[in-house]
């Protein structure tokens, strides 16, 4: 089911086109990474579905709401990646002000905040806290609202490796109980680890890529046969093309994989597993913004 | 009422509130004291005033007594005559100024400022003008009538001339443009500093964003100005003794008519109420527009500077919203205004309101 739908963005910053044209979907429960080197238009792109930036074209609705009406923020939560908090104000004020707008009680603050694990320093003035404790805020702000969407923007920036891993938990957790979220990062690895569905933005222009879907990348159809040489015949009967790597066959891209499983299955080789290696992220980034080594 | 309440709990936990109210009490204290250091400075000045009068007046007819002599004329005699007696009604009234004798100085100065008008018809050189010598006879007949003594309108501990003291002081162009920068700042360092981005993500519309923080700031000035004029009040109230009938005291306009001191208070406090209503519309619509503190400072500082320049210079009409910032200049040199030059400010406030909410709608906020 589709979420959110972001149609036609346009926006430039003088003759410079930050975004152009990005239109896309986001359905119910997906995680999409957002990837770029900075100034590439990411943060521009997350508050302009937000409608904090003043754009020249496009429409962003979510479950048909324009973001033009003030409905439109019931569903959509940000987390940003520069503060904007209030700083002689506690972390509880914070959450009381955004529970009182929508209508929530404060047994649903209570709960968000000991997800979180805010609860040593929540009634302490944000201006005492560290980088990572407003972090913590931030994020507890944009999950206390129940969202359908969360824009988070480099949400892991200034988190230890426990907080860090605290979040991507809780990223997955949101995302079993459907709520879909647009999250941007310079961490590559954090990204990969988050989702397969990674985006990259360049020149203002969104380039989708599903690394699962990868079709130049092979099948790995794992088989009970451990004895290579036997497993080398078997296959050269078959008459398609392969590549073996222990009781691993790897199927050519160019080829239908389900000729390979009707094949095996006819000739009584038991399957274990089927699996199409992941592109790395790495390397595509490398190969996409073309980053080249400098020694 | 949420919102409310939480901008009014922003505006608490700042030290924008606090040194509003530190500020206002130390300088209402400040003046206070002055005012009651200067009480004997007011009898010395008074003294010395009328001295300077009998001065020019005895070296006047001295010089009469011996023209008298060589070329003596009807007209001279006139007025060495008159002036002769102007001299003893001024040591008459030196003398009651100096034993503290009010009463007795009341009269004496209505009777030097008939010696003087006449003196004046018989040509003899007296500085203060027939306009000035009438309006003092009408004024001092009014506080015999009342049994009031007279005060210096700029040294006087009695509260409704300490009040009206501090709010020609402080609710002025000058005294207003400061708290308005005070107040600005509280809406454009939330661009500034980003906060918006989180208040324009939630589920508002944004010209009620704009409403709250304009009801906000007003609630904060119109406390302030609460706060203000009790402490003048009071101040003065706790410490001397208030005389009887002392809000009758009499005001002279421009015009020449008098104006109790109670109806002059209850006319500059309307105007200031108004004019916090009109100037807290004017920075809503100036902060959400430019978002930037400087650029807002210097707005707010030229609108306030110009309209008042304007309004000095012959452009204090009826319906120029800054005709009223200054509020003693338009309770005494423009009655007439009363009481819809508090309409006007109402109305203006509205439209600049609204203009703020329309055109807040659907801008992002993002620069």
């Amino acid at each position: 089911m589709t979420v959110l739908q972001v149609d036609q963005l346009t926006k430039t910053y003088g003759k410079r086109n930050v975004l152009q044209a990005i239109t896309f979907e986001m359905k119910a429960g997906e995680v999409i990474g957002l990837v770029g080197p900075n100034g590439a238009g990411k943060s521009t792109l997350m508050r302009s579905i937000l409608a904090l930036e003043d754009v020249e074209r496009g429409s962003v609705a979510v479950q048909g709401i324009s973001n033009q009406n003030p409905d439109f923020f019931k569903y959509v939560s940000f987390l940003p990646s520069d503060n904007y908090l209030y700083m002689h104000l506690t972390g509880y004020d914070h959450l009381v002000f955004v529970a009182n707008i929508y209508g929530l009680d404060k047994k649903k603050i209570d709960e968000v905040v000991d997800t979180i694990g805010i609860r040593t320093y929540v009634n302490q003035p944000v201006k005492s806290y560290s980088y990572g404790m407003r972090q913590h805020l931030l994020i507890a702000l944009s999950i206390l609202t129940k969202p359908l969407v969360i824009l988070m923007d480099e949400p892991f920036n200034g988190l230890d490796p426990t907080s860090t891993i605290e979040l991507k938990e809780l990223i997955r957790n949101l995302q079993a109980k459907g709520i879909s979220i647009l999250v941007s990062t310079h961490n590559l690895d954090i990204l990969e680890d988050l989702t397969s569905t990674i985006w990259f933005i360049k020149d203002g222009k969104l380039y989708k890529t599903d690394m699962e879907l990868d079709v130049n990348e092979p099948y790995e159809i794992e088989v009970n046969i451990s004895d290579e040489t036997k497993l080398a015949e078997m296959m050269a009967e078959s008459g398609l093309p392969y590549q073996l790597l222990h009781n691993r066959i790897l199927t050519d891209p160019e080829e239908n994989m389900e000729n390979y499983l009707e094949w095996l299955l006819r000739n009584g080789v038991g399957i274990q597993s089927v699996n199409r290696s992941k592109r790395n992220l790495e390397e595509m980034y490398k190969q996409f913004y073309g980053v080249k080594p400098t020694v | 009422m949420r919102q409310l309440l939480f901008e009014m709990k922003k505006m608490t936990r700042t030290r924008l509130l606090f040194f509003l109210a530190a500020g206002t009490l130390l300088l209402i204290g400040a003046i206070f004291i002055r005012n009651v250091l200067q009480q004997d400075m007011v009898t010395a000045e008074k003294v010395e005033s009328f001295s300077n009068h009998l001065q020019d007046v005895s070296s006047q007819n001295r010089t009469d007594l011996m023209m008298m002599e060589d070329e003596p004329s009807e007209e001279l005699e006139l007025r060495l005559n008159k002036g002769l007696d102007l001299q003893d009604k001024l040591n008459e009234l030196i003398d009651s100024i100096s034993k503290g004798l009010w009463e007795d100085e009341l009269q004496g100065e209505i009777e030097v400022s008939r010696s003087a008008m006449a003196y004046k018809d018989a040509r003899g050189r007296y500085t203060m003008s027939h306009a000035d010598l009438e309006d003092t006879i009408r004024l001092n007949e009014q506080l015999l009538a009342l049994g009031l003594p007279k005060e210096d309108p700029d040294r006087s501990n009695q509260p409704p001339l300490f009040m009206k003291q501090m709010m020609v002081l402080v609710l002025n162009p000058v005294g207003y443009t400061v708290l308005f920068l005070l107040l600005g700042i509280s809406i454009t360092r939330e661009f500034e500093d980003r906060n918006m981005r989180m208040v324009y993500a939630f589920p508002v519309p944004r010209w009620r964003l704009v409403l709250v923080k304009f009801i906000s700031l007003l609630l904060v000035a119109m406390s302030w100005l609460v706060y203000f004029l009790l402490l003048s009040y009071l101040l003065p109230n706790l410490v001397m003794e208030t005389r009887e009938q002392i809000f009758d005291y009499p005001l002279l306009l421009t015009s020449g008519e008098l104006m109790r001191v109670g109806s002059y208070i209850n006319e500059a406090v309307l105007y200031s109420a108004g004019t916090l209503f009109f100037a807290t519309a004017m920075v809503t619509l100036i902060g959400f527009g430019f978002r930037q503190t400087i650029v807002s400072s210097v707005i707010i500082t030229a609108l306030f500077t110009g309209g008042w320049m304007l309004a000095r210079n012959g452009m204090d009409v009826f319906l120029n919203p800054f005709t009223y910032v200054s509020g003693n200049q338009v309770i005494l040199s423009q009655p007439a205004f009363y009481p819809g030059g508090i309409l006007v400010l109402l109305i203006v406030s509205i439209v600049l309101l609204f203009a703020a909410m329309w055109s807040n709608q659907r801008r992002g906020v993002a620069k």
